[in-house]
């Protein structure tokens, strides 16, 4: 069953008694809202996502609830609650629906030790993975928002998830979020993606969030093995630019981004070398999102061909 | 006042071990090393010289003049460098690490 | 839906909880601090195996979490014992860190955030002078706040590593100067353990360690923990009884310091929530510590609601001041990441979040 499948009086009435478990990959996260724009934004962004029966195991319990007393109609607040406690101070009302996704992500990279995690965005074409680690502000979300409306698949947008037994990158693909200019930009880049409405002055500015193709969240059980790990730099006006880079560094690098690298201790290590194994290294500069896609489009070529 | 056992130039050769008990985890790219040490939980990046003489050390103590020497032979050290100066450098920074520490004596 | 966790560590069989209740457990774990100790229970009594694989995977991060930090500790002693080297005086170990040095069973699961560490009142300046030689930083800068940390408490404020981040809390003495419960710290002195292979360092004596845990539980305001604490308590107790001396010791020391208030409000609630009880030849030695009724009346009422796990499902109706106070007090934002010994990605993560509170001892 897919979230689509509800009513949305059936939708509403799960968000605002026991839950609403949907299923986001390798979790379930159970729900709970009585925001209206939390409901929109779940209908019409998780649509194709799977849907658990109210019974079964959730990984995570969200409450995403308005403000308390005073804060319910004065500078309405936005709340994200969990285990009975509140994990992040309130948030203007309107920023309801984000509040969820940054939770969301919240509840994986604190609670989670079964995958090293590691703060990248995770593309793939023709089997082969390609991560994007970048601090924020790089231009990584809108590069990858741009690839995955040319033919690459969303593994993640935010946050790697590598297996520790083997080196498989398990997907995890969750609408993506998109600030400021980007918003424009892909939008006129793939006129027919679907977008939340934006959400103005957050502490990003304005943020708006961007459906996963529906083909992506069909395939969200199947991984992939990492080919390339790629720092991708957005440069105002430049060319296109590639070049390789040291391994060694590049895993000391992801160590530093990653959630539990530390935490995993030898399995952490052993688990990223196998990914640096595996993976070529480069920098990446670019200015135009058609030449990060034939660059990395030829990568794919060359690496299929050898 | 902040007491850090310096690497003398001087006269007596120091003793040098390993800070743990074995416990490094190594992966490596040409000459590039990366090496884990699993009682800190640090991860480190080292160039072929502090690698060659973390592995020396691995098997048992040694003196700065036996890893001079040693790092001669194996890394063909030009003969216009002070490998001793070289060894020592690199021990200074093995022990800000805490990778090595001196033997007290 | 009621707590389900207090009844579980002296359960002889796994229980079979629903989908729902496990969600619930498991919540009610995480916000004790008790996930990984609810984790080590399981895999120690090779129970993991009958757990579905969604709440098996959070007992099992669980576990993960707390051996990492029990690594962490164990690093951080190691450069604790490098860095007083050369005091002359002993080093003793209290809490967690004592528990996990000396392998004793509350270290199994427990997740802890400082190490605290005694020395003789005496020895306090040249410790906190060798500690900052190598490395610790006292972690309040405010002037005034340090003065009244010294004159006024007579504690070292927290000290924290420059590089990695961990913190030392440096004693003197068990109780907090400020409290009723005034420890002579020279009797403690007297009847330490050491620590094999840890020449320097050393842990209090098992009645000591009993006490000194008894009088914590009732001094610290983080009743969020209590279960946690009481059941390390339980844990100490079912340790050392296993000889013959302990209770009679125990009876005669809680006299000796004055702390005869705090251990019987500890064993009271242990037997309310564990349904444990001191051997019978010892019961009336016991009985005779109970301080007049109707300071127990009030006492027992204030820390029975206080010492279930604070989690939405545990909530009772009319639960009054004592849950107020407390949900008041773990609305504090306590993270769970302040547990941990803080690493640069994290930092930078946290940073990210919308107004995301600083670690409680940042």
């Amino acid at each position: 069953m897919r979230l689509a499948d509800l009513s949305s009086t059936e939708l509403d009435k799960q968000l605002c008694g026991a839950g609403l478990v949907l299923g986001v990959g390798p979790f379930a996260f159970r729900i709970k809202s009585p925001i209206e724009s939390v409901h929109e934004g779940l209908h019409r962004l998780y649509s194709n996502y799977p849907l658990l029966r109210g019974d079964q195991f959730a990984d995570f319990d969200v409450t995403v609830a308005g403000g308390r007393g005073v804060r319910r109609w004065w500078r309405p607040q936005a709340i994200f609650r969990f285990d009975g406690g509140e994990p992040f101070l309130p948030l203007p009302f309107t920023h309801a629906f984000p509040l969820l996704e940054w939770a969301m992500n919240w509840c994986v990279s604190m609670h989670v030790q079964r995958y090293l995690l590691l703060h990248a965005a995770v593309v793939e074409k023709h089997g082969l993975a390609m991560i994007l680690p970048a601090p924020p502000g790089s231009g990584k979300s809108t590069l990858c928002a741009g690839l995955i409306h040319r033919g690459w698949r969303l593994l993640s947008d935010e946050m790697a998830l590598i297996a520790l037994q083997g080196d498989l990158v398990t997907p995890f693909g969750r609408p993506v979020s998109l600030k400021n200019q980007s918003i424009d930009i892909i939008k006129a880049y793939a006129p027919e993606a679907v977008f939340s409405p934006t959400v103005h002055d957050t502490h990003k500015g304005d943020v708006a969030l961007l459906k996963v193709p529906t083909d992506h969240v069909h395939r969200i059980a199947e991984p992939a093995k990492p080919r390339w790990v790629v720092f991708p730099k957005y440069a105002a006006g430049e060319e296109a630019c590639l070049t390789p880079r040291s391994k060694a560094q590049s895993m000391l690098e992801l160590g530093r981004n990653s959630f539990n690298y530390m935490v995993l201790g030898r399995t952490g290590f052993v688990g990223l070398s196998r990914v640096i194994d595996a993976s070529d290294c480069y920098d990446f500069r670019y200015s135009r999102l058609d030449d990060a896609v034939a660059v990395f489009d030829q990568m794919v070529a060359d690496s299929v061909v050898a | 006042m902040h007491h850090h056992h310096a690497v003398s130039e001087k006269a007596a050769p120091s003793l040098f071990r390993l800070s743990s008990p074995p416990s490094l985890h190594w992966a490596s790219w040409g000459d590039e090393y990366v090496v884990f040490d699993e009682a800190s939980g640090q991860t480190h990046l080292l160039d072929p010289i502090k690698a060659y003489i973390l592995d020396v050390l691995s098997g048992g103590n040694a003196d700065v003049l036996r890893l001079t020497l040693l790092l001669e032979k194996a890394l063909s050290v030009p003969a216009h460098v002070n490998s001793h100066e070289v060894v020592l450098a690199a021990l200074e920074q093995l022990e800000r690490t805490q990778l090595v520490e001196a033997v007290p004596l | 839906m009621s707590d389900l966790l207090s009844s579980v560590w002296l359960a002889d069989q796994p229980p079979v909880w629903s989908p729902w209740q496990w969600e619930s457990v498991l919540g009610q774990a995480r916000q004790s601090g008790l996930l990984g100790r609810l984790g080590m229970l399981f895999r120690d009594r090779a129970w993991l195996d009958a757990v579905p694989a969604g709440p098996r995977h959070h007992l099992e991060s669980g576990v993960t979490l707390v051996e990492r930090q029990q690594h962490e500790v164990q690093w951080e002693v190691h450069n604790l014992r490098k860095a007083l080297r050369d005091l002359a005086a002993p080093v003793v170990l209290l809490k967690g860190a004592a528990y996990l040095m000396a392998s004793l069973p509350p270290a199994r699961g427990r997740l802890f955030s400082d190490v605290d560490v005694m020395v003789p009142y005496a020895q306090l300046q040249a410790a906190e002078a060798a500690l900052f030689g190598a490395g610790w930083v006292s972690d309040e800068r405010d002037p005034y706040n340090q003065r009244y940390y010294r004159q006024w408490m007579h504690e070292i404020p927290p000290l924290r590593h420059v590089l990695r981040g961990s913190v030392i809390d440096l004693h003197h003495t068990i109780a907090p100067p400020t409290s009723r419960f005034k420890v002579d710290a020279d009797r403690l002195l007297a009847n330490l353990e050491p620590l094999p292979g840890c020449e320097g360092i050393y842990v209090l004596g098992p009645v000591d360690m009993v006490l000194h845990s008894a009088v914590h539980l009732f001094q610290e305001g983080e009743f969020d923990r209590g279960l946690r604490d009481l059941l390390d308590l339980l844990d100490l107790i079912r340790h050392f009884e296993q000889q013959d001396v302990f209770w009679p010791d125990l009876v005669d020391r809680a006299h000796d310091l004055g702390l005869q208030v705090p251990l019987s409000h500890a064993l009271r609630h242990l037997t309310r929530l564990f349904a444990y009880t001191p051997p019978v030849a010892v019961m009336e030695t016991v009985l005779s510590i109970q301080p007049p009724a109707i300071q127990r009346v009030v006492m027992d009422w204030a820390l029975k609601k206080a010492l279930k796990p604070v989690h939405p499902t545990c909530d009772s109706a009319g639960t009054g001041l004592a849950r107020w106070t407390l949900y008041v007090r773990s609305h504090a934002l306590r993270m769970p990441v302040h547990l941990l010994l803080p690493h640069l990605a994290r930092k930078a993560w946290m940073r990210r979040f919308p107004g995301a509170e600083k670690p409680a001892n940042a």
